[in-house]
């Protein structure tokens, strides 16, 4: 088995990073979890968002329940290699 | 010369209404899905009674002919009478999923269908009958030998003839789609092409094209009781798919998962060469024989819906407070005894054993594979609580670990088999385990063997230490 902690995020600071000739490489952004959603996977209700998942390793492609108010609208992600208390995380964004 | 005549023109009607008789001779075929229309006889849809999933009780009944009948109905005896502490409601009751595989299928599939009937009339109608008697008889019926003669009628067609007038009452599936009242049934057969497991739901069905609604249950339970060589297997046509047919999101992410996951991925590609585009033309038939072949404890079924399918969503979405499994495994040993004699065992015994060792084997590490998973969540839920205390006791930031979804499970699975019985009499009315051990595989035992089966059935279920921690804990 396998585990997965899956979030609705949104941002909440963003700073971005620049190099000596002020040119932006990177950014610094700060997330605010989301309230709880239900959380779809392969098409059936595998309990909500910020919590950690058990499922069978493999492939699975995740959605969020209503309002369709994130992207990506789904995501295909393999999971293995994780423990209950290192689980893989995934985010999909508020829109 | 009149006298030869007419005895020639005997012969010939005779000859001519045998032919008929074996022109007509077909089993009866798995009718086609009309549409892809939502499913009928598929666990989603059981739902009833209320609440049934706070309390989730599985069952696994195992092979072994009348001997598998005769303990797994001992033990729904026992769990009938077994009140939940503290409730009005039996076990029993509480049970919500039955998988089963060949001797058990019987007690299995007439408990799905006629409830606690089976308490009343089952051990007249079935365990205390001489079916192997019954079907050498039909066997043995001229009439039987034409439709024999016939390449699309065998003795397993006559066996599922015998099991639907005499026990199952023609129903069909549809029966107990209708019902929608758990337990879920699941029979489970072996798919003679690749020896995968089948089971006989909608949604495996569906992957023939096929709607399981009308098919009747008893065609089922010969399937999955078809011992190789005395039966032959049961035959399904895989029809082309109806306008609008896909794979599930679920099958087409496992089907990418070779490399991932090659359990899950060769379980969904076994259905998926008969349920692709063209699979009808490529695989235009299935066979199958005896589950036991597959999984002879019928374990299987449970592990796939716990792992990747309804139980797995009960217990993330927190409908599933404890959960107990009983698996009841007739398993006996073999009788020959090949470690007294110095000389070799002969070609019998050999091929016999050839055939049973792998079997065993395979079973036992079913059931062992399924205990250990069992342990992973409870050890993963322990290990989540006390990672929270150290953080609680060593960091000031208030950190909480993000929580398990179905959080603190109980889960229990009680392996109910006769090596539980000791060598020595245990108890009253209980003999040692060797009585047991050498009871035969046959679809026919003495009544007395029958009922010491049925109260041993209910002595090994009381005293199995996690059915015991079940009811202590509940």
């Amino acid at each position: 088995m396998a585990f997965l902690i899956v979030r609705l995020a949104e941002i909440e600071n963003r700073q971005d990073i620049t190099d000596n000739q002020g040119q932006i490489v990177g950014a610094k952004i700060k997330y605010k979890f989301l309230e709880n959603r239900d959380l779809f996977i392969g098409g059936d209700n595998q309990g909500t968002t910020n919590q950690t998942v058990e499922l069978a390793s493999g492939t699975h492609t995740i959605t969020l329940g209503p309002p369709k108010d994130f992207t990506p609208k789904k995501m295909q992600i393999v999971l293995k290699e994780t423990t209950v208390i290192s689980p893989m995380e995934v985010r999909f964004e508020k829109v | 010369m009149k006298k030869f005549k007419i005895k020639r023109h005997w012969l010939l009607s005779l000859t001519l209404i045998g032919f008929t008789v074996a022109a007509c001779a077909h089993y009866p075929k798995n009718q086609p899905l009309a549409e892809p229309a939502a499913l009928s006889y598929d666990f989603s849809r059981f739902n009833q009674p209320p609440n049934a999933d706070e309390t989730f009780v599985v069952m696994a009944f195992s092979g072994g002919g009348t001997r598998a009948a005769c303990l797994s109905y001992g033990v729904l005896k026992e769990l009938k009478n077994t009140k939940l502490p503290g409730t009005d409601r039996s076990v029993l009751e509480e049970v919500d999923v039955v998988s089963t595989v060949s001797g058990g299928s019987f007690t299995g599939a007439y408990y799905a269908l006629f409830g606690d009937r089976i308490f009343a009339d089952f051990e007249t109608k079935f365990l205390k009958r001489n079916i192997q008697g019954e079907l050498a008889g039909k066997v043995l019926n001229p009439y039987n030998w034409f439709r024999l003669a016939s390449p699309y009628f065998s003795r397993i067609d006559l066996a599922a003839e015998l099991y639907d007038q005499t026990v199952f009452e023609s129903a069909s599936f549809d029966v107990l789609a209708q019902k929608a009242t758990r337990p879920f049934l699941i029979i489970n057969a072996t798919n003679l092409y690749q020896g995968a497991r089948f089971e006989f739901t909608d949604p495996q069905f569906r992957y023939l094209g096929s709607d399981i609604g009308s098919y009747p249950v008893s065609r089922a339970v010969a399937a999955s009781s078809a011992f190789p060589f005395l039966l032959s297997p049961i035959s399904l046509v895989n029809y082309a798919k109806p306008a609008g047919y896909e794979l599930s999101d679920k099958d087409q992410d496992a089907l990418e998962d070779y490399w991932n996951n090659k359990r899950t991925y060769y379980e969904v590609y076994n259905n998926y060469i008969y349920a692709e585009p063209q699979g009808h033309a490529k695989h235009p038939y299935m066979h199958l024989m005896d589950g036991g072949l597959a999984d002879n404890i019928g374990l299987r079924a449970i592990y796939d819906l716990y792992v990747r399918a309804d139980i797995r969503s009960k217990i993330n979405q927190g409908k599933i407070k404890r959960f107990l499994a009983i698996v009841v495994n007739s398993k006996a040993e073999n009788p020959a005894k090949i470690d007294q004699k110095e000389s070799p065992p002969g070609l019998m015994t050999v091929g016999f054993k050839t055939a049973t060792l792998s079997l065993d084997n395979y079973s036992f590490e079913t059931v062992e594979v399924f205990k250990e998973m069992v342990a992973q969540r409870i050890q993963d839920q322990t290990t989540l609580k006390d990672c929270q205390q150290i953080i609680n006791a060593k960091c000031s930031n208030n950190f909480k670990i993000p929580p398990l979804a179905g959080g603190d499970i109980k889960l229990y699975v009680a392996d109910l088999t006769f090596d539980n019985i000791p060598l020595e009499p245990p108890a009253p009315g209980i003999k040692g385990r060797k009585y047991y051990n050498e009871l035969p595989t046959t679809f026919y035992l003495p009544d007395d063997q029958v009922d010491n089966l049925i109260t041993v059935g209910g002595w090994l279920l009381n005293e199995n230490p996690d059915f015991k921690r079940f009811l202590s804990e509940y």
